[in-house]
């Protein structure tokens, strides 16, 4: 019934391949279907390839039952770039296939910021930021207390660390040594309207991280050899795991690429064709 | 209260193994034991209310049943959104164990006071609030805020040394929603919280037991309804007395009933005022100025009924 077991090899090279060509696939139905009615297509496009990686080869998953209660937890803090989460969820057949079409109309069961009543899949509503952290961590608590083997892997943002509550979610995480929490931040140097650096600097974030007594990694966010070695390596020192992917907004297309005008936009229908076509 | 809270809480966790109790770095020597007897239940999360309630939820969905206890202040307005999105709208079972309700606190100053935490909670859909008016009251309350529908919940809780009630005497006033002599007289005089043993007394004071029915209200939200509307068409006046801000507090949701209802009763309501309480004293000393210990109540209700003959 498992279907994807955590390996400590590499990947091979047709499923780097296999993975690229999906992830531009991804992004081209993210686009279609923000056309004509927005969405937060930059985070999404930083956010996705780990998010692919991680669905499709890290995460303990049963695809026939998304809440086998074995099954590893994904919790996406960053609850805004629920289009890629969508996007990859609709892959590998935990949405309905076309589901996604029907994102933020009425009915559907897709709102912008994800939510997990109508969808199994999905662990905890999320869209305000430096939230999901913390519940993650109350997970990762649980499965500590009753002895459970499943992880949760937590997908936050570099913007988001300006978030108070994401640093008590730090500390409290290093207390407990939440090994079975891995957090992955989504480092794309950008908030809404500005280079991160520019609002609230962060930096030196693997020094941060380093300080609060995390093991760091760090890694370009769309390599999947890269991100796969990033979260399959077992650890070196006896510390919870962050890894700090260094990512591009905007990701795939070049005019929407570290721009912050691509954090929410419905691409017009001329955008549309120069995205799809550098796409192909 | 706070005592009455833990020892209920301790039995209760021998049986209930999904209970976890966490806190926010308080009560010295309180939690001893339920630390020994469920070493791996108990938690001190330090002051870092956000990530605590996130905590919450998070054991809250994974099948536990966390209890997380705190000063009120540090318990519901730091973390409000991580209450209104983690644990509302994700609909987790969790709760909430605030000390300190109204002045309790009295002299550690306005930041420690709660007096607007009903009118806070009762803006979220789908929680419960409990509000114990002793510490008899306590365990039962506790009992019910975890047994009782889903969701989360908040128990208002005092401090520690408050007296029992007289009407915690009577058997036929176990715990219920609505807690209140029998018959039901003219006028209803409804408490909550620690400030009924001094609303009773008050009551005794007054000696008018033709006239006045004591009642006590331990379960704000949902409001009981029917059990409200049952006594206000047998009363005449009904008077709320509450240590809590009219805005939100049981005033308000009395009105509020009422208006919707089209019952056909009167209502006066004694509440802290609309400020906040700089004045430095006891919990006693602050309601003897705001004229709402003992004596204090027994002169307004007193100037309530006369204008209402008039």
């Amino acid at each position: 019934m498992k279907t994807k077991k955590l390996k400590n090899l590499g990947l091979d090279k047709n499923q780097i391949k296999a993975l690229e060509l999906i992830s531009k696939k991804l992004r081209r139905r993210i686009l279609n279907v923000a056309a004509g009615k927005g969405g937060h297509i930059g985070g999404s496009f930083s956010a996705i390839d780990m998010i692919l990686t991680l669905y499709k080869h890290v995460l303990n998953i049963n695809l026939q039952n998304p809440q086998w209660e074995e099954r590893d937890r994904f919790v996406l803090s960053k609850g805004h770039c629920s289009l890629a989460l969508y996007a990859v969820l609709e892959e590998i057949g935990f949405l309905h296939p076309g589901e996604l079409d029907t994102y933020t109309l009425k009915g559907s069961r897709l709102a912008g910021h994800a939510e997990h009543f109508e969808i199994p899949a999905i662990e905890m509503t999320t869209g305000s930021l430096g939230h999901g952290i913390s519940c993650a961590a109350g997970m990762a608590l649980s499965a500590k207390i009753s002895g459970a083997s499943w992880k949760v892997f937590c997908v936050i943002g570099d913007g988001e660390c300006n978030e108070g509550s994401v640093w008590e979610t730090l500390l409290f995480t290093a207390q407990q040594n939440l090994k079975n929490l891995i957090i992955i931040v989504d480092n794309n140097k950008m908030v809404s309207l500005d280079k991160t650096n520019n609002i609230l600097s962060i930096e030196p974030l693997g020094e941060k991280f380093t300080s609060f007594n995390f093991e760091v990694r760090e890694v370009n966010g769309h390599n999947f050899e890269e991100i796969f070695l990033s979260l399959s390596t077992p650890l070196k020192f006896d510390k919870p795991l962050i890894i700090i992917a260094n990512t591009i907004k905007g990701k795939g297309v070049s005019f929407m690429e570290d721009t912050a005008m691509w954090h929410y936009r419905a691409p017009s229908e001329i955008e549309l064709i120069d995205a799809l076509a550098e796409l192909n | 209260m706070r005592n009455a809270f833990v020892a209920k809480l301790t039995e209760l966790a021998k049986v209930n193994e999904n209970i976890v109790l966490l806190v926010g770095d308080i009560g010295f020597g309180v939690f001893e034991h339920f630390k020994k007897e469920f070493p791996k239940r108990y938690f001190n999360l330090g002051i870092a209310e956000q990530n605590s309630i996130g905590v919450v939820s998070g054991l809250a969905k994974e099948g536990y049943f966390p209890i997380f206890y705190t000063i009120i202040p540090f318990l519901l307005y730091r973390p409000f959104e991580q209450i209104r999105n983690d644990l509302c709208i994700n609909r987790r079972d969790a709760l909430l164990v605030g000390v300190g309700a109204g002045l309790s606190y009295g002299a550690l100053g306005p930041t420690h006071h709660a007096l607007e935490d009903i009118g806070v909670m009762s803006t979220l859909p789908d929680m419960r609030i409990y509000t114990p008016s002793s510490p008899a009251m306590v365990g039962k309350s506790l009992e019910v805020a975890i047994t009782n529908g889903l969701g989360p919940a908040y128990l208002r809780l005092g401090k520690n040394g408050e007296s029992n009630l007289n009407l915690d005497s009577v058997s036929s006033l176990n715990w219920k929603p609505i807690r209140i002599e029998n018959p039901i007289k003219d006028i209803v005089i409804l408490s909550h919280g620690s400030i009924s043993k001094f609303t009773e007394e008050a009551i005794k004071n007054l000696n008018l037991p033709n006239l006045i029915t004591f009642g006590v209200v331990e379960q704000i939200k949902p409001f009981p309804i029917n059990e409200f509307s049952k006594l206000a068409n047998k009363s005449k006046l009904i008077i709320t007395i509450e240590e809590h801000y009219q805005t939100g507090g049981l005033f308000d949701i009395v009105l509020g009933t009422i208006n919707e209802l089209k019952l056909k009763v009167n209502v006066e309501g004694i509440c802290i005022p609309h400020r906040f309480v700089t004045e430095i004293g006891t919990q006693e000393n602050l309601l003897d100025d705001l004229f709402m210990s003992t004596h204090g109540l027994e002169h307004r209700i007193k100037e309530i009924i006369k204008n209402a003959r008039n």
